[in-house]
């Protein structure tokens, strides 16, 4: 069974540790994505289960078998890269029918196992068609052809989508997950846009210099992540530096530049210095002849994104407040110059402990 | 001579053997204007960038910048700066010289070159960096310095080609922003190209969608993504559900729009007789789910297919049987108050108000290669 797991894995260029002390389980079946920020150390991770690069230290297991020392081409893994690799003076059917033919079926099976692998992924192009001809998502559909044509178990996928343009990618990321799923492969995914990752993954592997900072459901890590820079590295998030007034019990209210909040935390003392974090989803634009709270301030900017409007708000007391509201396609509330208040969803609000290296740093992202 | 960063083109095409990659396009851009050409890969969008620099000619019609004809003047001439996709910073020399080499090539004194490249490293948040080369920079840091390499230039018409394309995706959005803040207080004129709809919507004055070389709409954001003209329009930007069918009723304020037997959506937009063929629209999130509902006015049961978490918002799909798939964007919490994904395989209704409703005609082509934009 094509479990994965991953033992005290390390690897270092020259004396940067590229990866650390890497230890991770994957699951039969389990489409995992790897994602952070460039440099992070993903791709090389990925590599190293691949067996294209070596590890210095750890193990790395695939089923019950310890790999860590075998060659990729006994690892029984199917391989995509970024830079789609396509033999260029092939057919793509040939292209596809490469390994099959390589492993020994012969012309007429390879022509039918083809055939189901391109139904599979949906690609309908004439036989004679070669890679050059084809979009750039024909291009990645065949690659995708390929590696599923080496039958693998575990699929490894480094940036699969990371050519094709913003509007494809999102397309082509939902018929990814249905192929592994009919499968039944393990998949693990390495990828930059957390959207994509969020959208298709059962879990997700937070890396930081060449750590892993967080594994969770994308649910978990989006909603309550335990690290700041999770928070921020999965989507806009508002920090607000703040001082405990009162705790009790998972709640607290913070006092933020004289004014107040509740928000959720625990294990903190009265006075302590927190960061409160909330999504930009959870931040409420209330219109002016409302504002009765404190929480009041002008509107700054107002952008419709299309699905959603992002307002930023300069309060009265200093702070700057991103909030976005689902495009209504509707009067919005909240033009450049207008007094508006905010309010916040009630359990939108999580209390942090101040990181030691401090916020900076721990929000970098590069 | 001096020139107003105002842009016209007239009629301009360029061909490429048998290839039109700018197909007839006329477009005007204001003094101070931010403005995306918007497309799919091929549409043109390079090339139409590359006709304003002057680094390609048009095969016809003239290019004119501050209401002077300059089709035939060179690009040094031209007095915009041009940041292609590949931008190659010199590896040898220090991210400061980088952005210095303009100043000096154009003549300037090394001291007033340094000068205008401190002040742009910092207007980009890089000075801290001068004295790094570029391959100690990350993909980010470096794509901005290209861009304080253009901004040295200084002059007042800025062309982007893809300016954020090298940039994670979590650090692109920050960087749109400050992109835009920084442009408008040096208060040039940017054309920028780029293949995401979001970047496009969050950062333009106005947007170009290109499409096989010509230009399918121009306008503001919100004009594109409230008032799109063709169902690719529509699902190019921002993606939206389509159906398609025939007018079986029409009033002042509602179109009654046949999409199966016993099926009908009814939009308030007008514009559609009795018996035309039509393609209607919904946005994502002008969709709504409803665990239980009455069949009112364009409430549809079907069956909770797959539900996938996009983090702001969840994203369902129900299917309606015969009539396909519909997409949702529910916002997060009241998705999983909902308890949405916990309901996959369940009948669920979904809704979309009649105001929110698109009309399009229907295509000459099938539906599906209308929308393609591989």
């Amino acid at each position: 069974m094509p479990n994965v797991r991953l033992v005290g894995v390390g690897k270092k260029y020259k004396d940067v540790d590229a990866l650390h002390n890497v230890s991770l389980e994957i699951r039969d079946r389990e489409y995992v994505s790897i994602i952070g920020p460039s440099g992070c150390g993903k791709s090389t991770l990925l590599k190293c289960i691949a067996g294209i690069i070596r590890q210095d230290s750890g193990q790395i297991f695939i089923g019950d078998t310890e790999v860590s020392a075998l060659p990729p081409e006994e690892r029984r893994l199917g391989y995509m890269f970024q830079e789609i690799a396509l033999f260029p003076h092939m057919t793509s059917w040939d292209n596809v029918g490469y390994g099959p033919r390589v492993r020994g079926k012969n012309t007429e099976l390879t022509r039918q196992f083809v055939a189901q692998v391109m139904e599979l992924v949906r690609l309908k192009i004439a036989r004679h068609t070669y890679p050059d001809e084809l979009s750039g998502g024909a291009r990645q559909k065949t690659a995708l052809a390929r590696a599923i044509a080496a039958e693998p178990q575990l699929l490894l996928l480094d940036e699969p989508l990371g050519a094709l343009d913003a509007h494809v990618r999102a397309v082509l990321r939902y018929e990814l997950r249905r192929l592994v799923n009919e499968l039944g492969l393990t998949a693990i995914h390495v990828t930059h846009d957390q959207e994509e990752a969020m959208s298709i993954s059962d879990r997700l592997v937070i890396m930081k210099a060449g750590q892993v900072v967080e594994v969770g459901t994308p649910r978990e890590l989006y909603l309550s992540p335990k690290r700041l820079f999770t928070a921020n590295f999965l989507g806009e998030t508002n920090f607000i530096p703040a001082n405990v007034e009162h705790c009790d019990q998972g709640e607290i209210t913070a006092s933020v530049k004289g004014w107040n909040v509740d928000s959720q935390g625990s294990g903190f003392t009265k006075g302590q210095s927190v960061v409160l974090a909330v999504r930009p989803e959870s931040v409420i634009v209330t219109p002016s002849e409302q504002v009765q709270q404190q929480w009041a301030g002008t509107v700054e900017e107002c952008v419709l994104l299309g699905d959603c409007v992002r307002t930023e708000v300069e309060l009265d007391n200093g702070l700057r407040m991103i909030a976005q509201t689902t495009n209504q396609g509707t009067e919005r509330v909240g033009n450049v110059g207008e007094r508006v208040g905010i309010d916040f969803v009630k359990g939108g609000l999580i209390a942090y402990q101040i990181p030691a290296h401090g916020l900076d740093v721990e929000l970098a992202l590069e | 001579m001096i020139i107003l960063p105002s842009i016209k083109l007239a009629n301009v095409s360029r061909t490429f053997g048998r290839i039109k990659a700018v197909d007839r396009v006329n477009l005007g851009i204001s003094d101070g204007e931010y403005v995306c050409i918007l497309g799919p890969t091929g549409a043109g969008k390079t090339t139409l960038l590359r006709l304003i620099a002057g680094l390609v000619a048009p095969t016809s019609g003239s290019v004119e910048l501050g209401g002077k004809d300059v089709t035939n003047v060179q690009p040094e001439d031209r007095n915009a700066s041009y940041v292609p996709q590949q931008y190659a910073l010199f590896p040898h020399m220090t991210v400061r010289d980088n952005v210095a080499f303009g100043p000096l090539a154009r003549g300037l004194s090394p001291e007033e070159s340094l000068r205008i490249a401190d002040k742009m490293l910092k207007l980009v948040r890089l000075a801290h960096r001068a004295t790094a080369f570029p391959h100690e920079l990350s993909g980010g840091m470096q794509q901005r310095i290209a861009l304080a390499r253009g901004l040295a230039g200084r002059s007042p018409l800025l062309l982007l080609d893809e300016p954020l394309g090298a940039i994670d995706a979590r650090l692109r959005v920050i960087l749109r922003y400050e992109l835009r803040e920084l442009t408008k207080r040096l208060g040039v004129t940017v054309v920028h190209v780029t293949h995401d709809q979001q970047e496009a919507m969050s950062i333009a004055d106005r947007i170009a969608v290109l499409r096989d070389g010509t230009i399918q709409q121009f306008g503001r954001p919100s004009e594109i993504y409230e008032a799109p003209v063709s169902p690719f329009l529509a699902n190019f930007v921002g993606g939206a559900n389509f159906l398609e069918g025939i007018v079986v009723r029409e009033a002042p304020d509602a179109t009654v729009v046949d999409v199966a037997e016993g099926f009908s959506i009814t939009s308030s937009r007008d514009g559609h007789g009795m018996g035309d063929s039509v393609v209607t629209s919904f946005r994502q999130e002008g969709t709504q789910i409803l665990t239980n509902a009455s069949l009112e006015e364009n409430v549809v049961p079907g069956r909770l297919v797959s539900t996938s978490f996009l983090g702001s918002f969840v994203r369902c799909v129900v299917n309606l049987g015969r009539v396909g798939d519909v997409v949702a964007k529910v916002p997060v919490r009241e998705a999983l108050e909902q308890r949405l994904p916990e309901r996959v395989g369940d009948i669920v209704y979904s809704r979309a108000s009649r105001a929110r409703i698109m009309i399009f005609d229907r295509p000459e082509r099938p539906l599906a290669v209308e929308l393609e934009a591989f």
